[in-house]
Parts: structure tokens; C-alpha cells; sequence
């Protein structure tokens, strides 16, 4: 990879004080950004850029800076490392007539970088500030791919809302219609979206990281968002269909959940990556179940696991309509469950909204010393497809 | 010159002038006007950001030494 290329090659100018290496990163979650740097054993100082102030639409990017703080070289690639000494470092240029200064900074710029915080309070007032910009002119980009990001660090934080997820994948795919040019834009659909558009698997490293950083005696950095599913998956160039399996309840005979408790037990929340979709192109439906604290719900771990049942129209496709989730390791739990799935629209589907009705089966107990119960619960998919 | 290659040139000069203006109608929907420039020759942007530890930092907090500024993700 070119950061760690960078690093080795001009350690010694590193060390000898002749150059400072430093890095910007665009990325939704810093934090794994420090897992890595931890484990290439890396100390440049990072500067986060998860909104894109810089308006950079690839990455990565590589600029040569003199004393004065003038760019002096850009596009550099990482075979310019081995000759930077001669062509670079050792180069003087004149100092600039007038000092560059710092600009004064506009509201919306503060909002974003206290947002990267992932602070509760301080994502809201970027979702606020973003959506603003949205609402004053819907045609700028930048203002949906920003309002996307906050809605994602939302959804991520302790503020989360219903359909943050969905509203964020709904304003990448926004900016992308709009400038479909900016890599950046494309690459946070691709993270969460179907394996037949990712490029290469984003953070399968983490794995391979963890193991050695702790081989070598170090306790890896904790994430705050654990990558699973499409973070991690596998590109795909086509979508393997498993055989048809027969539903679990087809007659809808299990009890619903709500039904003798005081309320719903387990919240569930789904989002389609992309939600718009042209026909013969694929979606990631992500299907997340949380145990409702308010109830003190949990789920009970002794029994069969979880079974999330899909289905789609006829000529459509599904990677599996009989999905399941891990038990945890535990007799009780009550962590997110996430189930991920593909689904794959015909050639020659008619343009529109398209629902796909699931439902889940899982045990749950309504309190510490409750009764677990067996239920079901009732859900929807809903996606678009769009002309060519 | 011949009327054609007048009618020609003229032709092409309206080419262009439509181009241009076509480029700068298009130009404020995909480029907003705080669009920070990275140029050579440019200073660098001087964004305040955070840091991996939360602290706020800037590009310009390391003046005064030569710097190899990448921009990347961890993906």
C-alpha cells in the first residue's frame, strides 16, 4: 500500500528532522484509521477529514509542502519517495511576498469537525447544519454526501434515529447522481452496498491486523463500529442464488412480538444499499434487530438462533431467504443483530417501488427474571428501481 | 479568406463561445464556490481538523519544515 511505501522509504529523513510526514484522512471511521497506523507501527500525525473539506474526490492523494506551507509538488507516486531527498528536501524555494493565512471559517466547517468527535450532540448539529445546505440548494453534492456522512456518524452514535442509515445511503447516492465523478461518494455506497459493485473488500485487514499487533505483545486499538457483512465482504461477480428453501411459518402462526407484553421487544430497522436500484443491478439489504432496553429485553441464548425469512417477486434473486444470527456466547444477551442479504432485480423488471416482506423468529425474554418467549415479527424492504 | 473557411472560423468561434458558457452554467452545480484550491505553487488549505486524539490541529501548525502530505483511507 502507499501510505506504508511512503513511511519506509523516508525513514531516515523522518528521523534526521528533514521531513514531516502527515496524513489526511477520508474516511467515515478514524478509528480504524488508527488500528492501521497501529499496526504498520506508524506515528505520522493524523488529520481527520471524514466530511471532505478538502473536496478531494480520490484518494489517495500525495503533496510535497515547503517550509512556507506552498505546495511544491503534487500527483507525487510512491516511486517519488525514493528520489524526494534530491528533488524535494534539499531544494529551497524563495519565501512567499505575503504569509498565507488561515481563512475564517465558516459555521458549517466547525460543525464537522466537532462532529467527528461521533459526540451525540455534536453529530446532531452536523445533521442540522447539513441539511440546511441541502434544503437551501438540493443541487450541491458536497452538501449531500456531507448530510450522508452525519446521518451514518448518527446512526452510529448513542443519538441514533429511525432511518438514519437509509437517509444517509439515500443522500450518497444523491451526490453521486449529481457528480457520479467523485470516487469518494462512490466508495461509501460501495462499503455497505451489494459484493457485485465492491471493488476489493474495504477493511478485511482488521483481522489480520488485530492478530499481529497482539503477536507482538500490543492490545489493538478498540473500534467503535465493529466492520462485519459488506464492510468486509468479498467482491462478487455474480450473485450466488441459493436453492429455494421452505419458509419457517408460512401461515403466520407464531405471536407476533408486542403481542402479551408491554411493548415490542426487539426493534427492527432495515436499510437497502443503494435504495434505488436500475434494472439488472443488485441491492444489500441490511436487516438490524435490537433488543429494546426500555423493557429490558434480551435475547435468550439456550435455544435455536434467530431465522430471518425474505421474500421476493418472481425472476428476482436472493443470495438466501432463510437467513440466521449467531447466538451469543452467553445464556442472555442484548447486542445489535445484523443480517445482511443481496438481492438482485431481472434484466427486464418494470420501474417503481418494490417492497420485500420478511419476517424474524427469534426467543426473547421480556426481563432480567422475565419469561423468554418465541416470536415473530413482521418487516419490509423497500427499494426503488429507476430507468436506464 | 475564403467565405467557407469565414463561415468556418465564425462557426468555430461560436463553437467555443458556447462551450465556455456551457462550462460555467454547469460549473456551480458540481464545484461549490468554498471549494478549497490545492495547487502547485498554492498554499496548502489551512482546515482545522481534528486529530486521531480529538486535539484540533491544522497544516499549518507545521510550517517551518518540509512536509510529504498524503491524503488516504484505510481501504
Amino acid at each position: 500500500m502507499h501510505v506504508p511505501g511512503w513511511h519506509e522509504s523516508t525513514k531516515e529523513l523522518q528521523r534526521d528532522g528533514k521531513l514531516q510526514m502527515l496524513g489526511i484522512i477520508q474516511e467515515q471511521n478514524p478509528d480504524r484509521c488508527r488500528l492501521f497506523m497501529q499496526w504498520k507501527q506508524m506515528e505520522w500525525p493524523i488529520l481527520v477529514d471524514t466530511f471532505d473539506q478538502l473536496e478531494v474526490s480520490v484518494v489517495p492523494l500525495t503533496y510535497a509542502i515547503d517550509e512556507h506551507g506552498i505546495v511544491r509538488k503534487a500527483g507525487l507516486r510512491l516511486q517519488d519517495a525514493d528520489t524526494i531527498e534530491e528533488s524535494f528536501v534539499e531544494k529551497t524555494w524563495p519565501e512567499p511576498d505575503v504569509s498565507p493565512s488561515s481563512p475564517d471559517e465558516q459555521p458549517w466547517r466547525r460543525a464537522a469537525r466537532l462532529a467527528t468527535s461521533g459526540e451525540a450532540s455534536d453529530v446532531a448539529e452536523a445533521v442540522r447544519s447539513f441539511n440546511q445546505q441541502v434544503e437551501r440548494d438540493p443541487e450541491d453534492g458536497w452538501a449531500h454526501f456531507r448530510l450522508a456522512a452525519a446521518l451514518r456518524l448518527r446512526y452510529d452514535s448513542s443519538g441514533r434515529q429511525d432511518g438514519d442509515f437509509q437517509r444517509a445511503v439515500d443522500h450518497w447516492q444523491q451526490a453521486l447522481e449529481i457528480d457520479p465523478n467523485n470516487y469518494i461518494w462512490r466508495r461509501r455506497i460501495q462499503q455497505y452496498g451489494p459484493r457485485l459493485i465492491k471493488p476489493y473488500p474495504f477493511y478485511d485487514w482488521i483481522s489480520e491486523a488485530r492478530t499481529e499487533i497482539a503477536a507482538r505483545g500490543e492490545v489493538p486499538f478498540p473500534l467503535v463500529v465493529e466492520p462485519s457483512g459488506a464492510e468486509i465482504a468479498q467482491p462478487a461477480r455474480e450473485l450466488a442464488s441459493a436453492d429455494r428453501v421452505q419458509s419457517p411459518d408460512p401461515r403466520s402462526r407464531v405471536l407476533q412480538d408486542g403481542v402479551g407484553t408491554s411493548g415490542r421487544l426487539i426493534d427492527i430497522e432495515t436499510t437497502a444499499v443503494p435504495r434505488v436500484i436500475k434494472p439488472g443491478e443488485s441491492l444489500r439489504a441490511h436487516v438490524v434487530l435490537r433488543p429494546n432496553l426500555e423493557l429490558l429485553a434480551h435475547w435468550n441464548n439456550e435455544v435455536e438462533p434467530l431465522a430471518l425469512w425474505i421474500d421476493v417477486p418472481p425472476e428476482w434473486q436472493i443470495s438466501s431467504q432463510l437467513l440466521h444470527a449467531a447466538n451469543g456466547e452467553t445464556a442472555v444477551s442484548t447486542e445489535t443483530r445484523l443480517i445482511e442479504v443481496e438481492i438482485a432485480s431481472p434484466e427486464g423488471v418494470s420501474t417503481g417501488g418494490v417492497t420485500f416482506p420478511g419476517y424474524a423468529l427469534y426467543y426473547v425474554c421480556e426481563d432480567e427474571n422475565g419469561t423468554c418467549l418465541y416470536r415473530r415479527q413482521d418487516f419490509e424492504i423497500n427499494a426503488e428501481v429507476a430507468s436506464r | 479568406m475564403t467565405r467557407r473557411a469565414s463561415i468556418e472560423t465564425r462557426w468555430l468561434v461560436g463553437m467555443a463561445m458556447m462551450v465556455a458558457l456551457v462550462t460555467v452554467l454547469l460549473l456551480p452545480s458540481v464545484a461549490s464556490a468554498s471549494a478549497p484550491v490545492i495547487e502547485v505553487g498554492e498554499p496548502f488549505p489551512d482546515l482545522a481538523l481534528r486529530t486521531l486524539d480529538g486535539e484540533v490541529s491544522r497544516v499549518s501548525n507545521y510550517r517551518g519544515t518540509k512536509l510529504v502530505l498524503h491524503v488516504f483511507a484505510s481501504w
